[in-house]
């Protein structure tokens, strides 16, 4: 695999409390890499520690396979956009572009021109940042993110608040960035639906720790299928199904859903008429994306 | 780096309050002349210029250093005006979260934050330049100016100088570990008003009398009258002390540690932010 960013066991703690624990993420180079989770799940806290915001407790990260931590090279290959744009609200976009442009020392304004074309702000002229909507406020971060051309994107909640059209024009921002640019991205959101219409890779992370990574397709497989059972006894049909080694499963309102070894459900049926337990039905069914990761991370209580 | 102190420069030339507080440093210069009308021309017949330099024979005169010091030094609204522009230039980027865009480009922090100093240095710089040539020329037009004795203006204006860098540079460190514009701004007012000046007066004098020393003669020595017993003064090493208390008249060991006194507190506050811009977290 070619992976554009590796994080060994990254962490961080502040007191007692860990952000971050032991999070080891493996991003594909020219995807997009979804990483999901509620507030507070350490997703801000992984992309702060990857963009050089903040600096890890313990572990370490790779950029091209080099440490992304000590190599003063591999940081300007990186473009974050992390929380609310850092934006200067009395400067015009070309002048908040220009800004930044000096530091990085790029100095053709036609290039800077032909980010704002590329993120739709074009035509903003002597509009002052502060007068921007949220989106577009948003699509000058994602700007200001790539002035330095960076090979890797971290956008942190990017559609976050945003209306439906604001949505709509950054996936397609995303879409050209990734397909036309080769760029990589990495982004965090909490709107499930709308991150699966561009990841192509996922990390769920659940208090400070990576439950699962897993590429669109093992994803979609696994969320999208599971055996619903509705028996007589709900609790020996627990005991018996444990007992023939499954896991993962849970009880859902009067059944049982079954997210593993989808194909026994002639076994499941056998034995539990030898417990003498009436199966009343035994289906694979889909599911959405969000069950499958209020399942993965103990339940709606959990949100 | 030099980048990035191109950039700060740059952002300090689109900002209005740049220019608003140029403009009132400019104001504030206009309004001390007509202070030093009235006080040294005396057109109003207050006899007041005695209170403020001493008389030479029957008619009083102002040498360049002396305007330097009622127009620059003793000039509180300078002070304060370029404190209030050190906290903006260094409070802006991490308020606006534009620190975020830039430090995630640069594996050592303390560049940026020597860059961010520089340009600091820069304005500072090139504003008292401007203020004290605008100041001289001002001076010039009145009619008890004498030129001459340049080797003390030009003393006064390098040690004032350095001075009001290595206050300006405690006022960036405690702005930028703070990331709060209440405690530069504190800090610039506690040394433009002087406050705790009587503080550590009331130190030292605890000290001669601990230390057994005629208190009399350490009392004058404090107030500058007659040469005073020489004992340890705390005041002597506290930057808002050794910058209010300075005067050009000053003998070549008082300058001197007038100078090292503020270079060791420029030193200090600048390695202190460098060093903890690289332990600590960017915050924004």
């Amino acid at each position: 695999m070619d992976y554009i960013l590796t994080t060994n066991e990254l962490t961080k703690t502040y007191g007692k409390y860990k952000a971050a624990n032991e999070v080891s993420i493996h991003v594909q180079r020219g995807g997009i890499y979804g990483l999901i989770g509620r507030n507070g799940a350490g997703k801000t806290t992984l992309m702060k520690m990857i963009g050089g915001l903040s600096r890890p407790t313990s572990g370490h990260f790779e950029i091209h396979g080099r440490n992304g931590e000590t190599t003063e090279q591999m940081m300007p290959k990186v473009g974050i956009l992390i929380e609310a744009p850092g934006l200067y609200p009395n400067m015009t976009a070309m002048q908040n572009l220009t800004t930044k442009a000096i530091a990085v020392g790029i100095h053709d304004k036609k290039y800077l021109q032909g980010l704002l074309e590329e993120v739709g702000l074009a035509d903003t002229g002597k509009k002052k940042a502060k007068q921007f909507s949220l989106g577009m406020k948003q699509r000058l971060g994602i700007a200001m993110a790539l002035v330095n051309q960076p090979e890797l994107l971290i956008l942190d909640e990017p559609i976050n608040g945003l209306d439906p059209q604001g949505i709509a024009e950054m996936r397609a921002i995303l879409h050209h960035l990734c397909n036309d640019r080769g760029i990589t991205i990495l982004i965090s959101s909490h709107i499930l639906d709308e991150l699966s219409k561009v990841a192509t890779q996922y990390g769920i992370i659940h208090e400070g720790r990576l439950l699962e990574e897993e590429s669109k397709e093992e994803l979609f497989s696994k969320c999208c299928e599971r055996l619903e059972l509705r028996t007589s006894d709900i609790g020996k049909t627990m005991e018996i199904l444990g007992l023939m080694g499954f896991s993962k499963m849970e009880v859902k309102d009067d059944a049982i859903n079954i997210y593993e070894r989808l194909n026994e459900s002639g076994a499941i049926t056998v034995a539990l008429a030898k417990a003498n337990i009436q199966t009343n039905e035994i289906a694979v069914k889909s599911e959405a994306l969000e069950d499958y990761y209020f399942q993965l991370t103990g339940g709606k209580e959990n949100v | 780096m030099f980048n990035v102190f191109r950039m700060h420069m740059y952002r300090v030339s689109r900002s209005r309050s740049t220019y608003i507080l140029a403009g009132l440093m400019f104001v504030f210069l206009l309004l001390t002349f007509g202070l030093a009308f009235i006080i040294f021309d005396d057109p109003l017949g207050l006899n007041v210029t005695q209170a403020f330099m001493t008389a030479n024979g029957s008619a009083a005169t102002i040498s360049p250093a002396v305007l330097h010091r009622f127009f620059i030094q003793s000039n509180d609204s300078v002070i304060i005006l370029l404190t209030i522009f050190g906290v903006l230039l260094t409070y802006s980027d991490f308020s606006k979260g534009f620190v975020k865009n830039t430090y995630s480009m640069f594996e050592h922090k303390s560049k940026l934050v020597l860059a961010k100093w520089g340009a600091l240095v820069a304005c500072v710089t090139v504003t008292y330049v401007a203020l004290s040539l605008l100041g001289l020329g001002l001076g010039a037009l009145l009619r008890s100016f004498e030129p001459g004795e340049w080797d003390a203006y030009l003393r006064s204006f390098v040690v004032v100088y350095i001075c009001l860098v290595s206050m300006l540079t405690l006022v960036f460190m405690i702005t930028s570990l703070f990331k709060s514009p209440v405690g530069g701004m504190v800090i610039g007012l506690i040394i433009a008003t002087g406050i705790f000046q009587t503080l550590e007066q009331l130190i030292d004098l605890l000290i001669a009398k601990l230390s057994g020393a005629d208190m009399e003669a350490a009392l004058e020595g404090m107030l500058g009258m007659g040469s005073g017993e020489k004992i340890f003064r705390i005041s002597d090493y506290c930057l808002d002390n050794v910058y209010l208390s300075y005067s050009a008249s000053m003998g070549n060991a008082d300058t001197i540690r007038t100078i090292v006194v503020a270079l060791v507190y420029m030193a200090l506050a600048l390695g202190l932010t460098m060093l903890l811009s690289e332990k600590k977290d960017v915050r924004c």
